[in-house]
């Protein structure tokens, strides 16, 4: 089987996707009750989960699918400027809500935040595909 | 990532970066922006395409520069524009975009 450079990169970014998770969830296992409470462990896996939201939403600019023939090429390259800034700030700032918020607001802190980050693609999408 | 460092080290690069960030531009319409050689210039676009910060878009003779720039590539080219991530001097550009308006 062939890779090109794109599908080893593509390959690799998705083991280390999946290479966090499982770190995360063993180290929370392995370290809990005796060295990480309940909470700590919450937070941890709040904090990788935010980490692989930037992660891929870094990348969203050079892999989002182009809008086929709705859009002009400027603003195809603007949307996608624009969703992988919103992506990557709403990834921060869920990683942020789970390191610093007190521990029952911080889920739903996190979720408002990527949320919104999600919201304002969406919407900017929707203004793209009208106008 | 070193291929990304060394076409965010020049001036000149992170000004085409800068403008295309604004949108896809035809390479005589991005040269034509430098007060530099056709040949300089395709160098400049040669290193860009190789640390896949731009793409080209060849249509006959035509060839169209798109951006291609991750988050944190363009965070990158801004840091590198504040605090002066230079290894040689700066093209001075013929009609940079910052300067529309002044003297």
């Amino acid at each position: 089987m062939n890779l090109t450079h794109h599908d080893r990169t593509q390959l690799l970014r998705a083991l280390l996707a999946a290479g966090i998770l499982l770190l995360t969830a063993g180290v929370s296992k392995i370290a809990s009750p005796a060295f990480l409470s309940a909470d700590g462990a919450a937070r941890l896996l709040g904090i990788a989960m935010g980490a692989l939201v930037v992660m891929y939403a870094n990348q969203a600019p050079k892999i989002l699918a182009p809008l086929a023939s709705r859009c002009s090429a400027a603003h195809t390259q603007a949307l996608r400027r624009f969703t992988g800034w919103a992506l990557v700030l709403g990834g921060l700032g869920y990683m942020a809500a789970w390191l610093l918020a007190p521990v029952d607001q911080a889920a739903t802190l996190a979720l408002a935040l990527l949320g919104t980050a999600f919201a304002l693609v969406l919407l900017r999408l929707l203004h793209a595909i009208v106008h | 990532m070193n291929t990304v460092f060394k076409a965010l080290s020049d001036p000149t690069r992170r000004s085409v970066l800068q403008l295309l960030q604004a949108g896809p531009l035809g390479a005589g319409e991005i040269a034509a922006q430098f007060a530099v050689s056709k040949p300089t210039m395709s160098a400049h676009f040669a290193v860009l395409a190789e640390a896949g910060l731009i793409v080209a878009d060849k249509q006959g003779r035509a060839i169209t520069y798109h951006l291609n720039m991750s988050v944190l590539e363009e965070a990158l080219l801004g840091f590198a524009g504040v605090f002066g991530l230079q290894l040689q001097r700066a093209t001075p550009p013929l009609r940079s975009p910052h300067l529309k308006g002044k003297s």
